[in-house]
């Protein structure tokens, strides 16, 4: 039978959550604001 | 029906959450692109666990809410300061009982907290034509044009959405 | 039982992609939690594509591919597609899907991609059976420490790839 091993990419653990939300967060915060095109 | 709303302060809950909002992602009317909905949706749990599931009578869960507080411009340091990520009762169940319920229990649980929020922020679709009720409690701040329409933003301070939630106990039937 | 793929596409393909995720993390492993699930899809989806699996219309996997350089980096114009991660449920699981999915991958994007040149992913060094299947149509070019343990990178030409399909 064949596993289908996944493979995934390191994710940082701890406080390192954090800042990755967060850096994604402050980028797409602007679609709240931005005007339309 | 008895409705009773729960911290997400395990895994366990968080999933429910997770779920719950994945599961009625279109009803959810979050206008945004997926990616960018689901880092809203996901913050609240990566942060500080600020969110919350509304459960009915039998373990079903049907609503959820949830915030992060700070915001972007401010590099998330303006902590007296939340944005509500979502706020969202499944059809059925929007009775107005269970939308009271929510209110009372984000406003008693942020009195409890070390530094309570003073003001909430959160983003309508203008076309959902909810601003006669949401005005009761919030002041719209602003209306943004954006990509996806029209984007209500209301401010909701801590003290009103107390002394409304007071006003409405006085005035509901137990 | 019919079995198809569908790439995401809608909303709804994407909420199905994630649920399936979040309920089926334990087959990553036992230890992934929930935020290492979320933080993973978060930090992946916009630079990769979400291939899924149903049968009946119901989710059973899906395989997560981008396109990179030889740094495994995002890089829309790169000439390496790379296997980001696949999950499946053991029930389903089989050689035939497995063909099936490459198959469905390359037809879809040798259309739309004709720069790709090499197919590239990693598998966990002690996988006897999963080496023994990847070296069948691929060489390993190097080894790298995996969250798991130690794991060897397989590469594959496009061209390669798709004869031994045809093959197959």
């Amino acid at each position: 039978m064949y596993p289908a091993q996944p493979q995934i990419k390191e994710t940082k653990k701890g406080s390192g959550f954090g800042k990755i939300i967060l850096n994604i967060l402050s980028a797409n915060e602007q679609v709240r604001t931005s005007a339309a095109k | 029906m008895d409705y009773y709303i729960q911290t997400c302060s395990t895994e366990m809950y968080m999933e429910r959450y997770m779920t719950l909002v994945l599961e009625h992602y279109e009803q959810l009317n979050l206008p945004y692109t997926f990616p960018i909905a689901l880092s809203f949706l996901s913050s609240p749990l990566l942060l500080h666990k600020e969110a919350f599931v509304c459960f009915a009578g039998d373990d079903q869960t049907v609503g959820a809410f949830s915030y992060i507080r700070g915001t972007a411009d401010e590099q998330y340091e303006n902590t007296h300061v939340a944005q509500i990520q979502i706020a969202f009762i499944q059809e059925e169940h929007r009775c107005g009982r269970l939308f009271y319920e929510g209110l009372r229990y984000l406003a008693e649980h942020n009195a409890m907290e070390k530094e309570p929020i003073r003001e909430f922020r959160f983003w309508v679709p203008s076309r959902l034509g909810l601003q006669r009720l949401l005005g009761r409690f919030a002041a719209l701040a602003h209306t943004w044009e954006t990509e996806h329409g029209l984007l209500d933003e209301y401010h909701m301070s801590a003290a009103i959405l107390e002394s409304y939630v007071q006003r409405v106990r006085r005035t509901v039937a137990s | 039982m019919a079995i198809r793929f569908t790439w995401c596409r809608s909303d709804a393909d994407y909420a199905r992609y994630v649920l399936y995720y979040i309920r089926n993390r334990h087959l990553f492993s036992d230890k992934m939690n929930l935020l290492d699930a979320l933080t993973d899809v978060l930090t992946s989806i916009q630079d990769t594509r979400i291939l899924l699996i149903l049968a009946e219309d119901e989710v059973i996997g899906w395989g997560q591919f981008g396109v990179v350089d030889e740094a495994y980096r995002p890089d829309a114009g790169g000439t390496i597609m790379f296997m980001h991660s696949t999950i499946v449920d053991p029930a389903h699981r089989s050689n035939g899907l497995f063909l099936r999915g490459f198959r469905e991958l390359l037809i879809s994007v040798g259309e739309e991609l004709p720069q790709l040149r090499e197919f590239h992913f990693f598998a966990q060094r002690d996988n006897a059976y999963l080496n023994r299947l990847y070296s069948k149509f691929a060489r390993v070019v190097g080894q790298r420490e995996g969250m798991h343990g130690e794991e060897n990178i397989y590469a594959t030409g496009i061209d390669e790839l798709k004869q031994y399909l045809r093959l197959a």
